[in-house]
């Protein structure tokens, strides 16, 4: 396999990753809490969508169905369990340690509801397009009509998402409140509105990328474990608080564990990452393209 | 419309930062709240604007009581907080945390909120020149200048300011207090001035309010305060 | 929480002659037991050392763990390595579980001692999502099927009067009841002292001449030698280390435990591994009639609503907030 193969068999799986990594960031963001949940609302939303393809055999109303149903997910996790518990949680030994437990019986929540509703199995999720590797100049490559429609629909969110920072109102507040929430709040700014939608955007990307990654991985009610810790790899080699840091750093891992599995061999992917993810956070634990060493939150 | 403030009592956990205070902020004048470290000024300021609630005591602006209202609802009542520490959002551009200021207003009041940030540029050209610089690229002085400005977009009626002279060197304080005075005299807003700095606050102040562990002391014309040298031994050190 | 609670607690001697009576209670009660309780009661036992191992990295040095299965099955694996490669006698893998867990805690805990809060939680957690795929990835380690490990009879002429659940559940109490011990000792030491002065304030910890760093990486070491004893236990009850045993679910569980009954203290650890023990058993009787999906999913919901609950109200743990009621009445 040469490298150039190797180098675009993991694009569109990076942008999967840098979509995760997006949602984390935005819930990081917006509450400083890192949602590990996140694997779990995926998931619920893929299943939503599922259930939409199979009812009305549509594969473009189940991703509109799969990412509404994220976006509410994401919206009622806030307003319901987030909220109280960052309100209930304000000592030093318990403001770090509570909203990830609680995000993890959130996620333990999640898989079990997800397991009586739609059992344990496997269940394969499809695609709208030809998952054959392309052929250029009569030579196969290993880039399928499929993972040109996931990196273009990731682009396509990420180019909305963008603009919505940079160009509205909304996201100033948006990004106003991630920084400063007191000043964003003095400046008469509902920062807990601002925070619901930070979580429900969020979850509206989580519920695209679960549709955009089942089809690989299937669907069962923990397939998404191990996509939430890639995820949280991008984010932290972005610095979890820069979005675009985020997305390249998805980009980046995905391409870089494509790498490594063409050369060694698929059963050193996760070691990869997992010594990836701990060497950022001990060599620049600002990540990759953060600027400022917040690390201690 | 005047502030009064009728036995306001608040506390930090176990500490009582504030306790029973009593006073007038009269309209259309600035009244300056001086006191040592820890007299509980800050938290003064931030019970007002509904950061902190107060556990007994009332706050009425305009015969309305703020105590139950949230900050955003205050906020759009003309009172605005501009915190101590020169509080920019330093990620922002220094013309995005002017909008900021303005964003709640943004769908009702377009034009004015533009014409509100050009009244700030015209008051501190400095921001002007840098208003495509991202806030952490700012001195000192220019961002206490931007946490003021960010608090005028919102048209203000009531400005609560906390230690904008803070670690400022004192030509800039005299700047900045200066453009506060003429500001105030222009617009006719009322200003409460939370300083330790008490000379220079008490200079462009036409009361004085002085706190001494969460008590009200004097509340007196601020003339009064500054010529009276055994007070001043007592309470403001000088 | 910076006052560090002083406590009266009984001396290291008084500790450890109760510790013999609870021994003698539990050895001479498990033979009025039945079977299947009795291998509960291992059970117990195994998840005992490994909540204890929580509490004290979490609790005590304040360094949230979401991987506590992933050094259990260190633990696990060294001492199966150790029958299987070496021969060695099982009593002594006992220890070589220890060792290696708590050596695999240092180095960990050298990188992991300078994160904290959300950063920790993400590492230790691809640490436990990682484990099982990297065990299985390494061939001496016996892939999907693992290493067996069976603690076998009681020695003598005991084998044919001990039945194997109870030399099971001697074995798990014994090795639970010294480490509770050893935990509460070292809590009640300078040690622990130090882990909760880091805790409650690392600075002013640090100004009265603690170092942090060190203070936490030592707080890793300790608890991953648990985290061994935990795993090997673990295995002795299963009979077989295997990848699908530590997965991702038994270290959320483990802490569930260690939450439920109250992070900030040993003497919760008991009350959490009963617990966890027994709710997914109460159910799969209750559900019996009802489907199996029910069966399978249901005890997960409750107990993972359990620990948000508990979180929700009680964010330092049931135990600290009994604690608190008690001081304000």
């Amino acid at each position: 396999m040469n490298l150039i193969n190797t180098l675009i068999a993991g694009v569109s799986i990076g942008a999967i990753y840098s979509l995760i990594a997006f949602a984390l960031i935005l819930v990081w963001r917006s509450t400083r809490v890192v949602n590990f949940a996140q694997a779990g609302q995926a998931a619920f939303s893929t299943y939503v969508g599922l259930s939409f393809e199979k009812a009305f055999n549509n594969f473009w109303l189940a991703l509109l169905a799969a990412i509404i149903a994220g976006v509410l997910v994401g919206a009622f996790v806030e307003v319901v369990i987030v909220r109280f518990i960052v309100k209930r949680a304000t000592s030093a030994a318990t403001v770090t340690v509570a909203p990830v437990i609680a995000m993890l019986g959130l996620l333990g929540i999640f898989q079990g509801v997800m397991g009586l509703i739609w059992g344990g199995e496997y269940q394969a999720y499809p695609t709208a397009f030809s998952r054959d590797g392309l052929t250029i100049n009569g030579s196969q490559i290993p880039f399928s009509q499929n993972d040109l429609f996931v990196l273009l629909t990731v682009v396509a969110a990420m180019s909305v998402a963008a603009l919505i920072f940079q160009k509205t109102s909304l996201g100033l507040a948006m990004r106003a409140a991630a920084f400063a929430p007191e000043v964003t709040r003095l400046s008469g700014i509902r920062v807990s509105r601002i925070r619901t939608l930070g979580w429900a955007f969020a979850g509206g990307a989580g519920g695209l990328a679960g549709v955009l990654v089942a089809p690989t991985t299937f669907i069962a009610p923990n397939s998404f474990d191990l996509l939430l810790v890639f995820g949280f790899t991008a984010a932290v080699i972005g610095g979890l608080d820069s979005l675009i840091g985020g997305v390249l750093g998805g980009l980046a891992l995905g391409i870089g564990l494509s790498v490594v599995t063409g050369y060694l061999g698929g059963s050193y992917t996760f070691m990869t990452a997992f010594v990836l993810l701990i060497v950022v956070l001990l060599i620049r634990p600002q990540g990759i393209l953060g600027a400022r060493g917040a690390r201690r939150a | 419309m005047t502030l009064r403030v009728r036995g306001l009592t608040i506390d930090h956990g176990a500490i009582r930062a504030i306790s029973n205070a009593t006073f007038n902020v009269p309209r259309g004048s600035i009244t300056a709240i001086i006191g040592a470290n820890g007299a509980g000024k800050s938290t003064l300021l931030r019970t007002i604007s509904g950061l902190k609630r107060a556990t007994t005591g009332s706050i009425l602006w305009d015969e309305i009581s703020l105590e139950h209202l949230q900050t955003e609802q205050i906020v759009r009542r003309g009172i605005i907080h501009v915190p101590e520490g020169r509080s920019v959002v330093t990620e922002l551009t220094v013309h995005e945390n002017l909008m900021l200021g303005g964003v709640w207003r943004l769908r009702a009041q377009k034009e004015d909120v533009a014409a509100a940030i050009e009244e700030v540029y015209q008051l501190f050209p400095r921001l002007n020149e840098r208003k495509k610089q991202r806030a952490d690229t700012l001195s000192g002085g220019e961002r206490q200048m931007l946490a003021i400005g960010r608090g005028l977009i919102a048209r203000p009626q009531l400005l609560l300011l906390d230690e904008p002279s803070l670690g400022l060197a004192p030509l800039v304080v005299e700047q900045i207090f200066h453009t506060l005075s003429e500001l105030q005299g222009k617009t006719g807003m009322t200003i409460l001035l939370v300083e330790q700095n008490a000379m220079s606050a008490l200079r462009i102040a036409s009361q004085g309010i002085v706190l001494d562990q969460g008590r009200v002391v004097i509340a007196d014309n601020a003339r009064a305060i500054m010529n009276d040298t055994a007070l001043r031994h007592a309470y403001l050190g000088y | 929480m910076l006052v560090v609670r002083s406590s009266h607690k009984p001396s290291a001697t008084k500790r450890t002659i109760l510790a013999l009576i609870v021994g003698i209670i539990l050895f001479v009660g498990s033979n009025f037991i039945d079977e299947y309780r009795i291998f509960q009661g291992a059970q117990v036992a195994a998840y005992l050392v490994g909540i204890v191992s929580i509490v004290l990295l979490t609790g005590y040095s304040g360094q949230i763990t979401l991987g506590q299965g992933a050094f259990m099955a260190v633990g696990s694996y060294s001492a199966a390595l150790a029958v299987q490669e070496f021969g060695l006698p099982i009593w002594i893998t006992f220890f070589i579980a220890v060792l290696a867990a708590a050596l695999f805690g240092a180095i960990i805990g050298i990188s992991a001692g300078r994160l904290s809060g959300p950063y920790l939680a993400g590492a230790t957690l691809a640490f436990a999502v990682g484990i099982p795929a990297l065990a299985n990835a390494i061939p001496i380690l016996g892939g999907e099927q693992g290493l067996s490990f069976d603690i076998g009879y009681a020695p003598g002429k005991y084998a044919d009067t001990v039945s194997p659940y109870k030399w099971l559940f001697w074995i798990c109490a014994l090795c639970a009841i010294i480490a509770v011990v050893i935990a509460v000792n070292i809590t009640s030491s300078g040690l622990g002292r130090q882990w909760r002065a880091v805790r409650a304030h690392e600075t002013a910890a640090a100004l009265c001449g603690i170092n942090p760093a060190r203070s936490k990486v030592m707080a890793f070491t300790v608890s991953s030698g648990f985290a061994g004893l935990a795993g090997v236990s673990f295995s002795a009850t299963v009979g077989l280390v295997s990848p699908s045993g530590f997965t991702l679910a038994l270290s959320f569980l483990l802490l569930t435990g260690a939450i439920l009954g109250g992070i900030s203290h040993i003497s919760g650890a008991l009350g959490g591994a009963i617990i966890v023990v027994i709710i997914p058993t109460v159910f799969e009787s209750w559900t019996e009639e009802a489907s199996l999906g029910v069966a399978t999913y249901l005890p997960g919901i409750i107990v993972s609503a359990l620990l948000l609950l508990s979180i929700a109200l009680a964010p330092e743990g049931p135990s600290e907030a009994l604690h608190k009621l008690r001081r304000k009445h």
